[in-house]
C-alpha cells in the first residue's frame, strides 16, 4: 500500500529525528505490535523485549525505509522478523502441526468447565484455543481480525504470497471453528 | 466445479472484504444454495466477532523508553549540527571559510620561513643546494648558513659515524635530519654549536661554520663526509 501524503510528511519528520513524531507513532503502534508480539510468543516478557527492538530498530533504520507500505506495515514486519528469530532461537514449542488434533486438549478443558458457558467462558476458550494454533495460522489471522490488515499488507509482513495468506486465515478460521464447536 | 473446501476458502476471504466483485457473487450464490456453508459463513462471522471483542493487552509504558532515548539523542546532535554550523548566514559562513584560507596561507608561509633550509634534503633536486666547498665555510651570505666538510679516515664509515655522533648528543636534542648521498644532516640547538663541532672535529678534519641564529635557535646543518687526502 503507498504511503499517503500525510504518510509522507510524517516520514520526513521521523527521519528528521523529530521526537514529536516518533513518539505519535510509538503511541499509535505500541499497542498492536506488541499484542501481535503476544500472539507469536505467548509470552508477555519476551513480547514487551520484542516489541522494544522493533521499534529500535525501527528508529536506526529509518533512513532505509522507502515508504513502499504504510508505516504500520512496516513495524509490523519488523516485529515479525524478530518474532521469527525469537521462535527459531528459543524453539516453537508451541507449534502444533496442521495434521494433529489438538483441539483434544481444548475439549477436555471444555468438558471439565462443566458450567453453563456464558461470553466471558468463550472468551477464555478463545484465548485457549488462538493458543493452540499453529504460529503462522496465528499471525496471519491476527493481523487481519486485530490489525485489520488487508491480505496484501499481511504478505508483505510476513514474506508469503497473498494467496498463501488466504490460506492461512482460512485454515485459522476452521481449526478455531472446530476448537469451539462445543460452545455453540 | 468447485469443493464446498474451496468454497469455504473464499467465504473466509468474502468476510474480509478481499474478494471482487464476480466472486463476491458467485461466493453468495453458493451460500444462498447450500446450507452447509451457509452454517461455515455464520460461525466464521460469529468467530472473527467474538475475536473483535477480546480486550487488547496494556503494553508497558516503558516498551518504548530506549527507542525514544535514541531519538532524542540524534534529535540533540542534529540541532547542535543546525545551531552551529547551518545556522550561519552565507555572508557570515563565506567570511568564516575566507578567513579560516587567508590564516591557513599565513601560517603555512610563516611556517615555511621560519623552517627553511637551504641543507635540508631536497625531494626536488638530487643533492643538496650548497655543501660546502673544502677548507671554507659555506653560505656565508645568510645567517642561517652552517655547513662544511668533515675529512674523515674512511668516508665509507663517516656518514654512520657521523650519524652516531649526532645520536650520542641526543640530550642537547642533536637529531639527524636525513642522509642524502654522503651529506648527513644534522639538528642541532643553538646553544650546542660549540659542543657540536668540537664533537665533529673529533671525527675528523672539518671545514665549515654553524652559526645558528634560526628564530628558535635551532637549524640544521649539512655536514659533507668526504675522505681524508
Amino acid at each position: 500500500m503507498a504511503e499517503s501524503s500525510s504518510d509522507d510528511h510524517l516520514i520526513e519528520r521521523l527521519r528528521a529525528m523529530e521526537p514529536a513524531a516518533w513518539d505519535r507513532v510509538m503511541h499509535t503502534y505500541k499497542e498492536g505490535i506488541f499484542f501481535a508480539c503476544l500472539g507469536q510468543t505467548r509470552n508477555r516478557a519476551d513480547a514487551e523485549d520484542i516489541c522494544s527492538q522493533a521499534f529500535l530498530r525501527a528508529v536506526r533504520g529509518i533512513g532505509r525505509f522507502r515508504g513502499d507500505s504504510s508505516i504500520k506495515t512496516w513495524l509490523h514486519t519488523i516485529a515479525a522478523n524478530l518474532c521469527h528469530t525469537h521462535r527459531r532461537r528459543h524453539g516453537e514449542n508451541r507449534h502444533v502441526p496442521l495434521d494433529e488434533a489438538p483441539e483434544k486438549a481444548l475439549e477436555a478443558e471444555i468438558i471439565a468447565a462443566d458450567h453453563v458457558v456464558g461470553r466471558a467462558e468463550i472468551r477464555t476458550a478463545l484465548v485457549s484455543a488462538l493458543d493452540l494454533l499453529d504460529p503462522v495460522l496465528r499471525h496471519a489471522f491476527h493481523l487481519r481480525t486485530f490489525e485489520e490488515m488487508s491480505y496484501e499488507e499481511i504478505a508483505r509482513v510476513t514474506g508469503v504470497p497473498v494467496n498463501t495468506v488466504k490460506t492461512r486465515i482460512f485454515r485459522a478460521r476452521e481449526r478455531l471453528q472446530r476448537l469451539l464447536a462445543e460452545y455453540r | 466445479m468447485m469443493t464446498c473446501e474451496q468454497w469455504r476458502e473464499d467465504i473466509s476471504a468474502w468476510i474480509d472484504g478481499e474478494l471482487s466483485q464476480y466472486q463476491t457473487r458467485e461466493v453468495a450464490q453458493h451460500v444462498k444454495t447450500c446450507s452447509d456453508c451457509r452454517r461455515v459463513f455464520d460461525e466464521f462471522r460469529q468467530i472473527s466477532a467474538l475475536s473483535r471483542s477480546q480486550p487488547i493487552p496494556t503494553v508497558s509504558p516503558h516498551v518504548t523508553d530506549a527507542a525514544m532515548a535514541l531519538v532524542r539523542a540524534a534529535h540533540e546532535r542534529r540541532s547542535f549540527w543546525r545551531e552551529t554550523v547551518l545556522s550561519f548566514s552565507w555572508p557570515k559562513l563565506t567570511l568564516a571559510v575566507c578567513g579560516t584560507a587567508l590564516a591557513g596561507v599565513l601560517a603555512l608561509t610563516f611556517a615555511q620561513g621560519m623552517f627553511d633550509n637551504p641543507y635540508a634534503p631536497s625531494k626536488s633536486s638530487g643533492a643538496p643546494a650548497s655543501v660546502a666547498a673544502t677548507g671554507s665555510p659555506t653560505g656565508s651570505s645568510s645567517d642561517h648558513v652552517i655547513a662544511g666538510e668533515l675529512s674523515v679516515a674512511d668516508a665509507s664509515q663517516g656518514t654512520t659515524r657521523v650519524t652516531a655522533f649526532a645520536h650520542s648528543l641526543g640530550g642537547e636534542a642533536h637529531t639527524v635530519a636525513g642522509v642524502r648521498g654522503s651529506t648527513v644532516f644534522v639538528t642541532i640547538p643553538s646553544g650546542a654549536r660549540d659542543t657540536f663541532i668540537s664533537g665533529l672535529s673529533g671525527l675528523g678534519q672539518w671545514h665549515g661554520s654553524v652559526q645558528p641564529t634560526a628564530v628558535d635557535g635551532s637549524l640544521t646543518v649539512g655536514i659533507k663526509i668526504v675522505e681524508q687526502p
